[in-house]
């Protein structure tokens, strides 16, 4: 049980408040699909595994001391969805949000938004994600995740090796590529492309 | 649909232009050497992405010779020789070409629809031959492309729509990243990328699709013309995240020139005229 509390960073003891804001921490940190090197991506999985069993055996522990639940049954249930989210499993997350419905939480609107997202329903994901961002400004992960979707979706891919002048002020369109070779056969031959 | 995953050249270096065209080449030739001699009239630039996907993820460094033109018999041209690449992008292409071909048989006006009836024959042998070679991919797009009809005739939404055509060209990335610890990241990047096409495709075929009376997706689903654009630079986003989990050697900077460059600017360009050369 110490090397739990070890795992999540915490004082062997640590309350479940303390707890669960510190799992918070970490799966933002270690959430694979953050990783943009791909090599870290296994080790990022490996470690939020630990993470999940850590923060699992000691809420099973706490939870066996009181009885009932605790008083954050919201918390928990947010930190079961991003698990799912994590786990591939968006249909489920979605099904669950919208049992739960409780749209006045920015937290609920950030992980319908991230469900709908990942289970390719980009465009139906967006408002939720500005709903989340505008509830609560100061959150950073709402704030990143809708700037870059808004960043995307203005045509300004994020990441891009390109700046936004180089990539639309050059002039000339390429020649319009025809769907057979003869197009490119006849520029070949006639100017060199 | 085919012809849209193609660099933009002007802002190629010479060196990467000479890489690409030499791509193009060893396609053209694998081609004539696996499925004859009137095969070489189908090449595109979207095989020529596949191949070079492929050997990219492979790690595979083909080599460069001088070779002959069909094309242009005075001129030799610089051909990449005996990549795995173009072998598997060959297959592809005919499997696409027919599923391509019968659903023209299907949809398209009389004197396209005779044409196309008979070309039949001759992709139906290409097809056979191809599906011996890729019997799990050509399954897929069988089913796939089975299913893109019916849901097109229901009038699905636009999510529904993409999903068929995504499907496929998941399974073809897949195949390319068949041995590879990143096969995961690899589906993601086939998924998207099949979403960009499908929406790039409806976007510019729209007006054509408008005033012929043919389907469309944003017109069936009521999206205006900012929004259906808003739509592809999203899709391209996402395609642009799982393109950056993979490493495709010295492939990269074509392919960030496709992606990032030559997509943005067919969705951002969509609809309007030619720009003059600035």
């Amino acid at each position: 049980m110490d090397e739990n509390y070890r795992i999540l960073g915490l004082e062997p003891g640590a309350d479940e408040e303390a707890v669960k804001q510190a799992y918070r921490r970490l799966a933002y940190q270690y959430n694979p699909d953050n990783c943009t090197d791909y090599r870290d991506r296994e080790y990022y999985r490996s470690k939020m595994d630990q993470i999940n069993r850590a923060f699992d055996e000691i809420m099973n522990s706490l939870r066996a001391g009181k009885g009932a639940y605790g008083s954050s049954d919201r918390d928990e249930f947010y930190i079961y969805i991003r698990r799912l989210i994590q786990n591939g499993e968006y249909d489920r997350a979605i099904n669950q949000l919208s049992a739960y419905n409780n749209e006045f939480e920015a937290e609920w609107q950030f992980l319908m938004g991230s469900a709908l997202y990942y289970g390719g329903y980009i465009s139906q994901s967006f408002p939720y994600f500005e709903r989340a961002a505008q509830m609560e400004p100061s959150n950073k992960e709402y704030n990143a995740t809708f700037s870059r979707m808004r960043q995307n979706r203005q045509g300004n891919i994020y990441s891009s090796p390109y700046s936004n002048e180089q990539t639309y002020q050059m002039g000339g369109f390429c020649c319009d590529p025809c769907t057979v070779c003869q197009c490119l056969i006849c520029m070949d031959c006639c100017c060199h492309h | 649909m085919l012809g849209n995953i193609a660099p933009f050249t002007p802002a190629l270096s010479r060196r990467e232009k000479d890489r690409y065209s030499a791509f193009y080449c060893g396609l053209c030739k694998t081609l004539g050497k696996r499925y004859g001699i009137f095969s070489r009239f189908l090449l595109n630039y979207d095989m020529a992405f596949t191949a070079m996907v492929y050997d990219g993820i492979k790690g595979f460094q083909a080599e460069w010779n001088s070779e002959g033109c069909f094309a242009n018999p005075f001129k030799k041209k610089t051909v990449a020789k005996n990549s795995p690449g173009a072998v598997f992008a060959a297959d592809v292409m005919f499997l696409l070409a027919y599923h391509k071909l019968t659903d023209n048989i299907n949809d398209e006006k009389f004197f396209k629809k005779m044409a196309c009836i008979c070309l039949y024959p001759y992709f139906r042998l290409k097809y056979s031959k191809a599906r011996k070679r890729q019997p799990v991919l050509a399954r897929c797009i069988e089913n796939e492309c089975k299913k893109q009809m019916q849901l097109e005739r229901a009038g699905a939404d636009i999510d529904s729509l993409r999903r068929p055509t995504s499907n496929m060209t998941r399974r073809i990335m897949l195949e390319c990243a068949a041995d590879s610890e990143n096969k995961a990241a690899a589906g993601q990047f086939g998924f998207f990328l099949g979403r960009v096409i499908y929406l790039l495709d409806a976007l510019l075929d729209r007006p054509q699709d408008e005033a012929e009376g043919r389907f469309n997706p944003f017109t069936a689903s009521g999206i205006n013309a900012r929004r259906a654009k808003e739509e592809c630079f999203m899709a391209l986003g996402e395609l642009a995240f799982w393109y950056r989990q993979l490493d495709f050697g010295p492939n990269k900077e074509i392919l960030d020139n496709t992606i990032y460059m030559s997509l943005a600017r067919k969705i951002k360009f969509a609809g309007e005229k030619e720009v003059e050369n600035g």
